[in-house]
């Protein structure tokens, strides 16, 4: 996978200052009256897995393992749980 | 070729499978209650617990978290708090402050900056992001509300990295939720085995201790593409490799615990 690699502790400082331009993060009037702002992250371009699934089959996939009720949580305490 | 082979193959090359096989399952759940509208959440609600909330508008999408809407989805609200109950009894969901709405959004900045792909598998999975008050849990997620991220209150003292880290952690679960749906991964006589997993200092079954590892795998993963440090996770990650025993795991599993261990190399 390509991806940024932050090099130092002066980078990691640089992405999180950009991070807070990107995503506009000072709370606005339309957040708080419960409608919400967008960030500029591209995410709306179709998964390549979306023409994949024409020809998935269903009957792949058994939803009876959840029938049992399971509940994961990571604590403070427990990392990685 | 099979699914489970595909799914190999894409785990292989370091791919999530989360978003892929949460349409399958979607696909599969309809194909069990024929008409049946709405997102993963919605229709992992209806099938496991016979719950309806379609009429019920949520922010769709990590990116539209908002502050004032649980109270508007009370059919919602409540399924999700008896979910929770179960394990914790004094949950109750509560409204995100601007300031927790705010370290969210960075931390999803943040996660996007490291590794877009990431990000993306993250925005398009999980349905939506709730705050759970009255819980131990920093971050937590349930089968039956497959695509909701829940946080508890504890998270927002950390810092805008570790919460990026959390929402890996339960971007991870999902995956292996769903992956669990494609293999059963624990030889059936195993399913109830406990075996004491000594950093947690508790016994626990196979498949929870196989999510622990598949969780710190994607941890460790992203923590070495931000180019943080991961030895801490990494060695958690190692002894917990080191707690199943043989026989409790299938070879999809085997294949999985395989890969988990690549990550350090």
């Amino acid at each position: 996978m390509k991806a940024k690699v932050v090099k130092s502790s002066v980078e990691l400082v640089a992405l999180l200052t950009a991070s807070v331009a990107v995503a506009g993060v000072n709370p606005t009037k339309s957040e708080v009256s419960g409608t919400s702002k967008r960030t500029t992250i591209d995410v709306s371009r179709p998964h390549k897995d979306f023409r994949r699934l024409k020809e998935i089959k269903s009957d792949d996939l058994d939803l009876s393992i959840y029938e049992k009720s399971v509940f994961f949580e990571a604590r403070e305490d427990i990392r990685g749980q | 070729m099979r699914l489970e082979d595909q799914v190999k193959a894409d785990l292989k090359n370091g791919s999530w499978v989360a978003l892929d096989l949460k349409l399958r399952a979607e696909r599969a759940i309809v194909k069990k209650l024929p008409g049946l509208l709405g997102g993963i959440t919605e229709k992992s609600l209806a099938y496991y617990r016979k719950v309806d909330v379609r009429s019920e508008r949520f922010p769709k999408g990590i990116r539209e978290i908002t502050i004032a809407w649980i109270s508007e989805c009370p059919r919602l609200k409540l399924a999700v708090e008896n979910i929770v109950k179960e394990s914790q009894p004094g949950a109750a969901l509560s409204q995100f402050s601007p300031e927790e709405v705010c370290k969210i959004r960075l931390a999803y900045s943040t996660i996007a900056h490291v590794d877009q792909k990431t990000a993306q598998e993250l925005g398009k999975s999980a349905t939506a992001i709730l705050k759970c008050n009255g819980v131990r849990f920093r971050s937590a997620s349930h089968p039956h509300i497959m695509g909701l991220i829940l946080l508890g209150p504890e998270l927002f003292s950390n810092s805008t990295l570790e919460i990026a880290v959390s929402l890996i952690h339960e971007l991870a679960h999902m995956e292996l939720m769903l992956i669990n749906m494609v293999n059963r991964l624990v030889n059936e006589e195993f399913d109830d085995h406990e075996t004491f997993a000594p950093f947690q200092s508790r016994s626990r079954p196979p498949i929870a201790r196989l999510h622990s590892l598949w969780a710190l795998y994607r941890m460790v993963q992203f923590q070495k593409m931000a180019g943080l440090d991961v030895s801490r996770d990494m060695n958690l990650l190692k002894e917990n490799a080191k707690a199943f025993s043989e026989g409790e795991l299938n070879e999809m599993a085997e294949f999985l615990v395989e890969l988990t261990m690549k990550v350090g190399a």
